[in-house]
Formats: C-alpha cells, sequence, structure tokens
C-alpha cells in the first residue's frame, strides 16, 4: 500500500506539472493569435481605401488631407503586415489606428466642405464600415487583453509561477493602452 | 340547474368575445362589458362542495382510522356503519350529480320526453337507483364492484373493498372539489389569456396555426435543435412577428418546444423485489426563427447537451471557447462569421440566455434556442374579478422588453456580418 502510493505521489505531480506547463503555453499561443486576429482587423482596412479613393475622384476632393492621410494609413497597414518580434507590436497599431482617425476627420471636415457628399450612397456605407471597423478592432482588442489577463494570471499565480519559473520561462505580457486617450487622464495608475 | 348552465353559456359568450378580439380595444371592451353585465357570472356549487367535503372527509377519517387505529371506538363503530350503508347512499348520490351535471349540460333529451322540470327528473333517477339498490344481492355485486376496482386501480397489487372505498371517496371527492374550485376561479384563466392575447397586440405578434408533432418533426428537418429527447416532440406555441431595424427589417417566429426523455429506472418494492418502470421527464426550450442570409452551415453550441457535425472551430477568445463549441461545414464559414464583435456579442448573450445554441442551416436559416422562459414575461396587477382596473391596465401599450431585446441582438449579428458595400 504504502508502495503504491509512493509511487502514485510522483506520478500525480508529474501529470499536474504537465497540464500547467501545457496551460502556460495554450494560454501564450492564445495571446499570439487574438493579436492576429487584432492584425487582421485593421488590415480590413485595406477594403475601404479603394472606396476613399473612388469618393476623391467622383467629388473632387484633391485638395483636402483625405489623399494623405489614404497613402499614410495604406503605408501603417503595409507596416502592420510585416513580421517584427514575438512579442506584440503595440506601437504600429496605434499609428494606424492615429491615421484612421485622422482619415475619419479629414472626411468631416471634406463633407462641410461638400455637403452633397454628405447623401452619397458611397458616403454613407463608408463610414458606415469604417465605424464598424472600429467597433471589431475594439472587440478583438478586448479579447487580446482578455487573453493577456489570462496568460500573466497563469505565470503569476501558485503553482503557475513555480512551473513558469522552472520550466516555461515565459514574462508576463503587457496589454493594449490607447497612449492617447490615456493622455486625457490626468490619474495613472501605479501598475 | 338553469341557473348554472345560464352562467355557462354567458362564459361561453365571453370566450368567443374574446377569441375573436382583432385588436386592443376589442379586448378592452370586452372587459368593460363585465361591469354592467346583467348575469349571472358566478356557478351556485355549493351542493358539490359540501358533497365533495363530505367525501373527502369521510375517505380521510376511515383512511385515518385504518392506519393510525387511534380513533376512540364509538366513533370508529359509526364511521364503519356509515360506510357499510354506503352501497345504498354512495350509488344514490352519485346518479344525482351524475343527473344534475347532465341537466347543466342539457343532455336531458331522453327523460326530457317523460319529464318536464329537472326537479322531476332528478327525483325519478334517484327513484330508480333507489330500487337498484334494494334488489337481492346488491350488496354482493357492490363490495365485489369495488374489490375489482381496487385491484385494477392498485395494478394487481391488492384487492381489498375496506380500503378501496375510502379511496374512491378521497379521490372522487377532491375531484368533485377541483371542479368547483376552477368553476369558482374561471376569471383567472380568462384573464391570462387576455393578458396573452393583449401582450401579442401590443407586440405585432401573430400566433400561427400548427399541428403540435408535426411542426417538431418538420422543424427537426431543419434543425437540430429539435432533435431531442426519445419520446414526445412537440412545438407548444408559435407566434410570428415583424422586426424592422435600423439597417435590416425581417419575419421572425417565436416556440415553445417541449420534448420528453423516457428512460427505464430499477427500484426494489415494499416487498424486496428488484422492479423496473419507465419515467418520463419533460422539458422545454424557447427560441426564435429567422432567415439569416449572412452565414451558412454553422452551429454554436453553448452546454444544452446535443453535439453537432462539422470541422471544429476554436476562435481567439478563450472565454469563448470555454461556453461555446463551433461546428462548422466549412471552417471558412465559421470563420467569417465569429468576427471579433461576433463574438463579444455571443458573449454578451451567453450571460443572457442559458444553454444557447444558434444554429444556421444550409439554407440560411437560424434557429437561436434557449432555456430561459421570459420571452412573453408580462406582469398584471388586475384580473377580470376587477375589470374596471383590469380594463385600464390592458389599455395600456405593454412592449415585450426582453424579446425586444433579443430581436436587437439578432439584428446586431445581421450589421456584423453583412457586407456594408452590398447593402
Amino acid at each position: 500500500m504504502n508502495d503504491l502510493f509512493f509511487l502514485l505521489v510522483p506520478v500525480l505531480l508529474l501529470i499536474a506539472v504537465v497540464i500547467i506547463y501545457n496551460g502556460i503555453v495554450g494560454k501564450f499561443n492564445a495571446v499570439d493569435r487574438a493579436w492576429a486576429s487584432v492584425l487582421t482587423q485593421e488590415r480590413q482596412k485595406n477594403k475601404i481605401i479603394p472606396h476613399v479613393e473612388k469618393l476623391v475622384e467622383d467629388y473632387k476632393l484633391h485638395e483636402s488631407s483625405v489623399l494623405a492621410d489614404v497613402t499614410r494609413l495604406r503605408n501603417s497597414i503595409a507596416e502592420l503586415a510585416k513580421p517584427s518580434s514575438a512579442a506584440p507590436d503595440t506601437a504600429k497599431l496605434a499609428q494606424a489606428e492615429k491615421y484612421t482617425a485622422s482619415l475619419l476627420q479629414g472626411l468631416k471636415v471634406a463633407v462641410e466642405a461638400y455637403p452633397e457628399l454628405k447623401a452619397s450612397d458611397l458616403y454613407l456605407k463608408l463610414m458606415a464600415e469604417i465605424s464598424e471597423q472600429q467597433e471589431q478592432i475594439g472587440a478583438a482588442l478586448r479579447i487580446f487583453n482578455r487573453n493577456v489577463e489570462e496568460f500573466n494570471n497563469a505565470i503569476q499565480m501558485f503553482p503557475g509561477s513555480l512551473v513558469n519559473s522552472l520550466l516555461n520561462h515565459k514574462q508576463p505580457l503587457q496589454s493594449f493602452t490607447d497612449s492617447e486617450a490615456q493622455a486625457g487622464f490626468d490619474y495613472k495608475p501605479n501598475l | 340547474m338553469r341557473y348554472n348552465q345560464q352562467v355557462s353559456t354567458n362564459i361561453a359568450q365571453l370566450k368567443e368575445k374574446i377569441e375573436a378580439a382583432t385588436c386592443q380595444q376589442d379586448l378592452v371592451r370586452t372587459i368593460r362589458s363585465l361591469e354592467n353585465h346583467p348575469g349571472p357570472l358566478d356557478y351556485n356549487d355549493k351542493l358539490w362542495v359540501v358533497i365533495s367535503m363530505l367525501f373527502l372527509g369521510l375517505g380521510g377519517l376511515t383512511l385515518f382510522s385504518i392506519f393510525s387505529r387511534s380513533l376512540p371506538y364509538e366513533f370508529d363503530y359509526w364511521l364503519r356503519v356509515v360506510l357499510i350503508y354506503s352501497q345504498y347512499w354512495l350509488p344514490l348520490v352519485a346518479t344525482v350529480l351524475w343527473q344534475l351535471w347532465r341537466e347543466e349540460k342539457g343532455k336531458v333529451r331522453f327523460l326530457s320526453r317523460h319529464f318536464k322540470t329537472p326537479s322531476q327528473r332528478v327525483v325519478v333517477v334517484a327513484g330508480v337507483t333507489l330500487a337498484l339498490v334494494l334488489i337481492p344481492y346488491w350488496g354482493a355485486l357492490y363490495w365485489g364492484a369495488l374489490q375489482i376496482l381496487t385491484l385494477l386501480v392498485s395494478g394487481g397489487g391488492f384487492a381489498s373493498s375496506e380500503l378501496g372505498l375510502p379511496m374512491l371517496l378521497v379521490v372522487s371527492g377532491g375531484i368533485i372539489w377541483w371542479r368547483s374550485y376552477r368553476r369558482k376561479h374561471w376569471r383567472r384563466p380568462l384573464s391570462e389569456r387576455i393578458s396573452l392575447l393583449d401582450i401579442l397586440f401590443n407586440n405585432g405578434l401573430k400566433a400561427l396555426p400548427f399541428k403540435r408533432k408535426e411542426k417538431a418533426k418538420e422543424l427537426g428537418q431543419q434543425f437540430k435543435e429539435f432533435i431531442r429527447g426519445n419520446d414526445l416532440r412537440e412545438i407548444q406555441h408559435l407566434y410570428q412577428g415583424h422586426y424592422e431595424g435600423g439597417l435590416h427589417s425581417f419575419d421572425y417566429r417565436l416556440y415553445r418546444f417541449h420534448y420528453v426523455v423516457r428512460r427505464t429506472e430499477t427500484y426494489t418494492d415494499s416487498k424486496g423485489n428488484t422492479r423496473t418502470r419507465v419515467v418520463r421527464n419533460s422539458y422545454y426550450r424557447h427560441g426564435l426563427l429567422l432567415h439569416f442570409p449572412f452565414a451558412r452551415g454553422l452551429s454554436l453550441e453553448g452546454g444544452s447537451g446535443i453535439s453537432f457535425s462539422g470541422e471544429e472551430y476554436t476562435t481567439a477568445s478563450n472565454e469563448f471557447n470555454r461556453l461555446f463549441s463551433v461546428r462548422a461545414d466549412k471552417e471558412i464559414a465559421a470563420a467569417r462569421f465569429l468576427s471579433p464583435a461576433v463574438i463579444e456579442a455571443m458573449l454578451a448573450m451567453a450571460s443572457e440566455y442559458s444553454r444557447p445554441v444558434l444554429e444556421i442551416n444550409v439554407r440560411g436559416d437560424l434557429c437561436f434556442a434557449f432555456n430561459n422562459d421570459d420571452m412573453l414575461e408580462y406582469k398584471r396587477h388586475y384580473n377580470l374579478e376587477n375589470p374596471v382596473e383590469f380594463a385600464s391596465e390592458i389599455a395600456k401599450h405593454d412592449e415585450l422588453k426582453k424579446l425586444d431585446g433579443l430581436l436587437f441582438q439578432m439584428h446586431n449579428l445581421m450589421r456584423l456580418t453583412d457586407n456594408n458595400f452590398e447593402l
């Protein structure tokens, strides 16, 4: 009986360690996938660029900043597609988001100068698409942040912290924060 | 007798008016008509109630006496005397009640040819019964019949008229009391029916005609959600409505599905023998059916206990993957449908609906099913017992907030999965 006990305890411990180890790996991969999903959504903006260009062409918006914003957005999306280090490059994403905001602002200014644009079918569809894409990116980021939280909990809470320090050697990941939005607050949590 | 007949006629007329209502105003008018109704609208069932109480009291006391044997001897003696003489009074009471019931239902064609008034007919029936119970061997016939009845009811377990008679009295007393209670409170179920019709009118819902089992079978050919249980499957309610959203408008059907799981279980009886019995458990599911042209051939199962076929798909959300099991005819269909915003929408729905299933078949028809039974929930403070207050309550516009919320969520799924440039 005693022999069986001494054999059973290490076997159970080994199984537990394997489960925790795999759990950490799985959660890290989930973060990776969630980040890929964020980038996929950001790249979806490529879909709107031809429509914006058509809008510029149809309504002769050449003098407005819209075309310049489109170019900058296109470049930043192309930048996102380039492979980077293993850690999520949130700076590139923030840049693309900044250019999207700038494009939206440019379109709004153009609407003020060209009232007939506001009623155009293409403009309405374009705005609906941009707003939906922003919603998708927001959702993708929230999913990413939730996965980051789960991963960080897995490597920082006991017994995951023990298994991670001995075997996985993973570092805690940073969740995505909007630096521009953060700049609007005086308060900063001491995280 | 004629009085109760008149009550039944009045209530039937009221029900007809309610069922014929085509709008809320019709319902309010019908309720208000009760304020100055000439009547009568309340049954006179005093005799039935007294008899039910006597049956229940007599049967209950006898059973108590048999099992506890603690009643005083004199009381127990007289109780048994009353029961022994039941061979005379019980058939008499039963036939008189039966005749009263026939009088109320108007089923007295044969007797009415010879006897004009209801009282005459009751006296005749009582007289014939009395003559019957006084014939020789009636007692043997009566007690023998009671023994056979006990044997049949107990499933062959025992044949004792000593136990059978009080049980018969308790059961028949209970049935008579229940009938009287329901007749006394006839306004309550009718008020619920009015409330339901009102809520349907207010929310543009229409009850669809359908055959319960056939409809469940038909839906089972379209959605796996309806292939549950191994016994009865039936659709109990089916309402049709229309939703007008900001981007999309669609027709939908709201249903209630009932299914039964039959299983055989073994048990040990009082004699220690192992026996088997069939147990049937009823379950209910509710949901929405609509056409969803933006996705095909996929299912999201949220712990309702059915397994779908197709390719398995997991999303980028750990939380979603824990709550839903996704299967699709083609993986790409699931990948396209489950965008981040849709995942979040589904997570929100999973927190609101118990054991949800979202199924979109190859024809692009969607079924969203769950266990919650509150889509048509409405709270009323009054009923037909207070017609003035009830009429003003019904006259208000009541929206089904939960149903509206669900339809908004369906519209949201459409908005997130459509192509903005093809609208």
